[in-house]
């Protein structure tokens, strides 16, 4: 059983890394090109918000580029978990290996560069004079219940992905589309009163809004909100984790 | 003592289904065709005792069932219901050659990553890395992507690769199709090592050659149904009547 663990918990790590690798290869800058893209999407938003809108937030800056950095680890991680099984079939027709771990390591890995782009950002807002403060420890659990947010949609749609191959396509659409409704560059307040439950419903919201509360000491928190988020969050990775377990046989044999 | 793998009654069907509805648009557009899927048995009520430390080949032509069996072996397809198989010791997670090689990976890294995948830590791939690079003769080529590999650098690496899983049963796929004499004579040289360890082996070839001098016992299979299992020499014969 020890070892059981130990197999599984080393394959783990060394796709993770694998996958890490795969992703930055073939170019100098590595992990740099990786930062262009949110980085040039925070300019432009930044310029468009604050000198076309006069948008007069403090601290907007820190605003906009933890939205940015937190979206870009919810679309990346759920892209890099739906192809983590069909993108690795010639492993998955020749060996029997535990295929969860396929899909959590794709995700691991743009956790990896969700960690340090994290690390731009507090560069960025003791630079911008952000106090550090005890609250801040309340942003740890938020980044776990995005982690497993992340994870088990990975998962559901690397089930779903086998038997309707267009699904990327669907899913790219819906992440496009979740941008504008989550509050990524705009801030909850601004959500007309009455939509925004609806809005509390998509777990990324509360995500967002609360990190930015115990981060920057923008927008506000409830405990309510914070616990819907942290239940949300870990019922849809039970939920993928056991739908996974459940398909996997079918899943090999419709690859 | 029991037989390192026992099965009874093995038989394995898929699904096949007429009209393969890949996308969305394949499923509106194709809904009013019928969606009955076809049952396509593959292995039919194959049941065989494999003792220890045994060398047991398997012959039969394209199609007879081969790799389906040795992939359900492997764990890799679930058998159909009421099929048993037990299997004393654990089995070597590998099969046919290319153990799932990274094209974008150079060759090093293709060998720590299927090497953990076939379950040796890193500290013991560090200690056998030199062998393996030797064994597979790319002493040179380590460092360059596998997908500059010719397909017979990659089969070596990954048959050297291969060879070092510490796994009391192992399964080979059609090892011997590719790669120069040269290297066939080496694969021969691990098949005599295995055979003095006392491993037990399950070879699937087409190299009658190779059967007769090394198995003990081999399997015919002859259009998903088991047709005998005896001695190399009447099976491969009796393979040659069945044309």
């Amino acid at each position: 059983m020890v070892t059981n663990f130990r197999y599984k918990w080393r394959l783990f790590i060394t796709l993770t890394w694998t996958n890490f690798k795969l992703r930055y290869y073939g170019s100098f800058l590595g992990y740099f090109w990786s930062l262009l893209k949110p980085l040039g999407l925070f300019g432009v938003l930044y310029i468009v918000f604050t000198v076309y809108m006069k948008q007069s937030t403090p601290h907007y800056k820190l605003f906009l580029l933890l939205g940015i950095i937190l979206w870009d680890f919810f679309a990346q991680g759920t892209m890099a978990g739906m192809n983590g099984f069909i993108g690795n079939y010639t492993l998955i027709r020749k060996v029997s290996l535990p295929r969860i771990i396929l899909v959590m390591a794709a995700v691991t890995s743009s956790f990896i560069g969700f960690l340090a782009n994290m690390i731009i950002f507090l560069v960025f807002a003791t630079f911008d004079g952000v106090e550090w403060e005890f609250k801040m420890l309340w942003f740890i659990p938020l980044v776990i219940s995005l982690y497993m947010l992340v994870t088990g949609i990975g998962l559901i749609l690397s089930i779903i992905i086998v038997k309707v191959r267009d699904m990327l396509t669907l899913w790219e659409v819906a992440i496009q589309l979740g941008f504008w409704l989550t509050p990524i560059m705009y801030p909850m307040k601004l959500v007309p009163a009455q939509w925004r439950f609806a809005l509390f419903l998509n777990p990324m919201s509360g995500i967002l809004e609360y990190s930015r509360y115990v981060l920057i000491g923008l927008g506000g928190l409830t405990k309510i909100g914070y616990c819907y988020v942290c239940a949300v969050s870990a019922t849809i990775f039970l939920l993928g984790m056991i739908l996974f377990i459940r398909k996997e046989a079918d899943m090999v044999e419709n690859l | 003592m029991p037989p390192a793998i026992t099965v009874k009654n093995l038989s394995k069907t898929f699904h096949v289904r007429k009209v393969r509805r890949g996308t969305l648009r394949d499923r509106f557009l194709k809904l009013q065709t019928n969606n009955e899927s076809k049952l396509k048995k593959t292995l039919d009520d194959i049941s065989f005792n494999i003792e220890h430390g045994e060398f047991f080949g398997i012959i039969g032509r394209n199609g007879s069932g081969k790799s389906t069996l040795l992939k359900i072996l492997a764990g890799i397809y679930k058998p159909d219901a009421g099929s048993e198989i037990l299997i004393h010791g654990r089995i070597a997670p590998m099969l046919e050659l290319g153990v799932g090689f990274n094209p974008e990976l150079t060759g090093r890294e293709n060998v720590y990553l299927s090497a953990t995948i076939l379950g040796l830590t890193r500290r013991e791939i560090d200690a056998r890395y030199e062998d393996i690079v030797r064994f597979a003769e790319l002493e040179n080529f380590m460092g360059l992507q596998v997908k500059h590999y010719s397909s017979g650098m990659s089969v070596r690496l990954a048959f050297a690769v291969s060879m070092q899983v510490n796994a009391p049963i192992l399964l080979l796929d059609e090892v011997l199709a590719v790669g120069d004499f040269v290297f066939q004579e080496k694969c021969f040289a691990i098949f005599e090592r295995y055979k003095k360890e006392g491993k037990t082996t399950i070879l699937v070839t087409h190299d009658a050659g190779a059967m007769e001098r090394f198995a003990d016992k081999v399997m015919l299979l002859h259009e998903t149904r088991l047709e005998g299992i005896g001695s190399p020499h009447e099976m491969i014969q009796k393979y040659h009547e069945l044309g």
